[in-house]
């Protein structure tokens, strides 16, 4: 989709949202373009599943559509659009417990024959076995804070909980993974 | 000089580059000052670090299509696409418009007779039998427009043409 050539990246997200709240629709699709990747990367680590992580990137763009009227830019785009993926990750994860294993998701990296490439997809499994094993609270500020690219405080944003309760949660979310992972002699 | 305090949170944002350039010189001056910080910086990035191994490629995954083809559904109920301020305005009016017709068919009411059954003194009073005084002197209002006296009249009403008829007769 960045390929795209009507791709315009001189225009911001929030005049994007403004021509989608004028019912310019083609907006829909360059927001898309621009940010599915990151939505689809969170969601999948966050769910373990690849079908259900599209799911909710579909789910989230039609409520950013929906939503296009209401919108308001107070705080960053990708906050805001963040929100709206945690949220419908957090309902799909309340409707299905528990999630798929990630044993059954291909990693790219494991596709490789090569030593160097099976110790590495061993490795990212190992992580992927140790963050999938966290309390959901604890797994979705990890992957909003260390893939997703947010400081704390955005990842408080995002999620609607406190700043300290963010705090608390990588906290103990970043033990449980040092614990886990030095047994697996992957950390240090 | 007390340590400045810097906690995990702002070590984990160092290590993600999620901090200005003040906040950063602040947690690098505590780091090289106190060797708790050191330490706690040092096990936060191998943590980091290892968590970095886990890549995930979603580069064969496009919604745009399917988002698209949403977007041009129909909401299957057309109060879904409506918000929540929307849906209120509607219920207001609908209150407004049942409030306003139902004190417009009391006023209307008010005007009419709108049933068969007594709703007043008067309407049952018309309803029931008129009483024995009430036809005696109906009666002799009668004679006396006809030019009777007043003794016909009195040998009229003596004569029991008023009385209750005999029950089967």
């Amino acid at each position: 989709m960045t390929n795209d050539p009507s791709h315009d990246p001189a225009r911001d997200d929030v005049s994007l949202m403004a021509d989608l709240a004028a019912g310019r629709t083609g907006a829909l699709d360059e927001l898309v373009g621009r940010h599915q990747e990151k939505v689809l990367a969170l969601a999948f680590r966050t769910l373990g599943d690849p079908e259900a992580a599209q799911d909710v990137a579909q789910e989230a763009f039609i409520k950013v559509l929906r939503s296009a009227r209401r919108y308001q830019p107070t705080a960053k785009f990708t906050t805001w659009l963040y929100r709206i993926v945690v949220n419908c990750c957090l309902d799909l994860m309340r409707r299905r417990r528990p999630s798929v294993n990630i044993d059954d998701v291909a990693s790219p990296a494991a596709q490789g024959s090569a030593a160097a490439e099976a110790i590495q997809a061993e490795t990212a499994q190992a992580v992927r076995h140790a963050v999938e094993a966290l309390p959901d609270r604890q797994r979705l500020v990890i992957v909003l804070h260390r893939f997703g690219g947010l400081s704390h405080r955005e990842v408080a944003q995002a999620t609607g909980w406190s700043n300290s309760a963010v705090e608390s949660l990588l906290t103990r979310a970043y033990v449980t993974l040092r614990q886990r992972l030095t047994r697996g002699g992957l950390d240090g | 000089m007390d340590p400045e305090r810097i906690c995990n949170a702002e070590l984990l944002d160092y290590l993600g580059g999620r901090l200005d350039e003040a906040a950063r010189a602040r947690v690098e001056r505590a780091a090289s000052a106190q060797p708790d910080v050191r330490r706690r910086l040092n096990e936060a990035a191998r943590t980091w670090n290892a968590l970095g191994a886990w890549q995930v490629d979603v580069s064969g995954m496009d919604v745009r299509a399917r988002v698209a083809a949403r977007a041009m559904a129909p909401a299957p109920f057309l109060l879904l696409r409506l918000d929540w301020r929307q849906i209120g305005r509607i219920a207001a009016t609908w209150l407004l418009a049942m409030a306003l017709g139902a004190a417009t068919g009391r006023s209307v009411a008010g005007r009419h007779v709108p049933s068969d059954a007594p709703q007043t003194r008067n309407d049952t009073e018309l309803l029931s039998p008129p009483s024995e005084e009430a036809l005696a002197n109906a009666l002799q209002l009668d004679l006396l427009s006809e030019g009777h006296t007043g003794e016909a009249i009195d040998a009229v009403l003596d004569s029991g043409v008023l009385a209750p008829e005999e029950a089967g007769g």
